[in-house]
């Protein structure tokens, strides 16, 4: 266990120097330092629908010293995504401002800090917020949900949360906007470790204190697309390469 | 029947058209007034899908803005920038595969960051259309942040489709079959294990 633990932050922090290295070269193409999805030189597509999608990737726009502190806000944030500092994450927040918070495997956003707060404390020390029924015609939304139910932290024996290719501008002064993505692992308790890759946006707003996130969301891909690109994966280039035969075959018809 | 039909015309043109209803959430605490603004934003941003004029979506983005930030929740990469954003929301039309969609959006909460940056949530009942494929609903949670134009409108920044785990959206949609009573009329599974091993 220690072994592991030991090459995890090994990892992490490997990871960390080549996302912030990319980060100040500014490039404006993929950097990505892990193997996003193992198998993915079998995938035509590459996870996209249209595989003329660019990686806009754009690095910080941000003055170096600003770069370097929400850098370094960021790991720390995802630092401390472990079983046993998950419960601290509320600290990296401007107190000031109302908190919004979503994460991938939640129902509803957490909004204000009764609900963050609850959402963080070791013990579910809040009443559950039930989700409004807010008119929308069938979906998950006419399934009983509830903001609690979803916290997954208190069963987790272990977790890693890997940050890569951060985009971040300033949108007003002493307010950035970012976006990144996430490679996230983790091990729930009696059952096999899983992974999983997500996107992720934040507002952050310097303070007296520093700079501290007011806003954080987590996007997942749609359900229905993931289970394609799932799909995706499994064709083989011997496959790939009958379709291309019989297009051809196909063209030289037709001329 | 002529003299009531007649009546209840007159009465209906009287009261005028039909005020939608709101969308917002109880939870917004942006002022009324920009909180209608952007809730007006919203809804103009579904209509545009719902009435097939979607290419024109990028007008509603601030195109003094270098770095505006978009995710679809079929992507699994983030469009950046104008150039991005001119490549997706006008792609050569023999690449539309899509027949139709109907776009409501609901639960839209809005704060303020600051004088002209607003902050809003909201969540959108999707239903959808490919040519090739039957048609299917999702909902989805949405946050986008909006900047204040000298102009005094509010324009997009950031979009973002947050697309729940597929794993616990599965899991959710399996929950949706379960029994009526069940599981308090359940037995617990394990019940018999006991008198079993002492046999």
């Amino acid at each position: 266990m220690k072994t592991w633990t030991g090459g995890v932050l090994a990892s992490s922090l490997v990871l960390s120097l080549v996302s912030y290295n990319a980060l100040a070269d500014g490039h404006k193409s993929a950097s990505a330092p892990l193997e996003y999805y193992p198998g993915e030189e079998r995938e035509f597509y590459v996870g996209n629908v249209n595989p003329g999608y660019q990686d806009f990737h754009l690095g910080s726009l941000l003055p170096e010293d600003t770069t370097r502190d929400l850098m370094a806000l960021i790991d720390d944030f995802a630092g401390r995504w472990t079983p046993e500092r998950w419960t601290t994450i509320p600290e990296l927040w401007d107190r000031d401002t109302e908190p919004y918070v979503l994460l991938v495997h939640q129902r509803e956003w957490l909004v204000g800090w009764d609900q963050v707060d609850g959402y963080f404390a070791k013990d579910q020390v809040i009443p559950v917020k039930e989700v409004p029924a807010l008119g929308a015609k069938g979906g998950i939304e006419q399934i009983e949900a509830q903001h609690y139910e979803f916290r997954a932290e208190p069963d987790m024996e272990a977790m890693m949360y890997n940050v890569d290719r951060v985009t971040m501008h300033e949108i007003a002064p002493g307010l950035v906007s970012a976006v990144w993505y996430v490679d996230f692992q983790f091990k729930p308790r009696r059952i096999a470790p899983r992974g999983e890759h997500f996107k992720a946006n934040a507002i952050f707003k310097e303070t007296g204190d520093g700079w501290k996130f007011v806003h954080y969301g987590e996007a997942a891909m749609a359900p229905i697309m993931y289970i394609e690109r799932l799909y995706r994966s499994q064709v083989s280039h011997e496959f790939l390469g009958m379709i291309e035969e019989q297009e051809s075959e196909k063209e030289a018809r037709t001329q | 029947m002529k003299k009531l039909l007649m009546t209840c015309c007159f009465a209906i043109a009287l009261a005028g058209p039909a005020k939608a209803e709101s969308i917002l959430h109880s939870e917004t605490s942006a002022p009324k007034a920009d909180a209608e603004a952007i809730e007006a934003i919203v809804i103009e941003w579904a209509s545009k899908f719902n009435r097939g004029d979607w290419m024109r979506i990028k007008d509603m983005w601030d195109a003094d803005e270098e770095t505006p930030t978009y995710l679809g929740e079929e992507r699994d990469q983030w469009v950046i920038g104008q150039e991005g954003l001119d490549q997706y929301f006008n792609p050569p039309s023999e690449n539309t595969m899509v027949e139709t969609v109907v776009i409501q959006p609901y639960g839209l909460r809005v704060r303020l960051l600051s004088d002209t940056i607003a902050v809003a949530t909201w969540e959108n009942s999707l239903d959808f259309k490919m040519k090739t494929r039957p048609a299917v609903q999702d909902d989805y949670r949405v946050n986008a942040i909006f900047r204040k134009k000298d102009d005094g409108k509010w324009y997009f920044i950031h979009y973002a489709e947050l697309a729940m785990s597929p794993l616990i959206y599965v899991e959710h949609l399996y929950r949706r079959g379960v029994s009526e009573g069940f599981p308090e009329n359940g037995k617990p599974y394990d019940a018999g294990r006991s008198g079993y091993a002492n046999n």
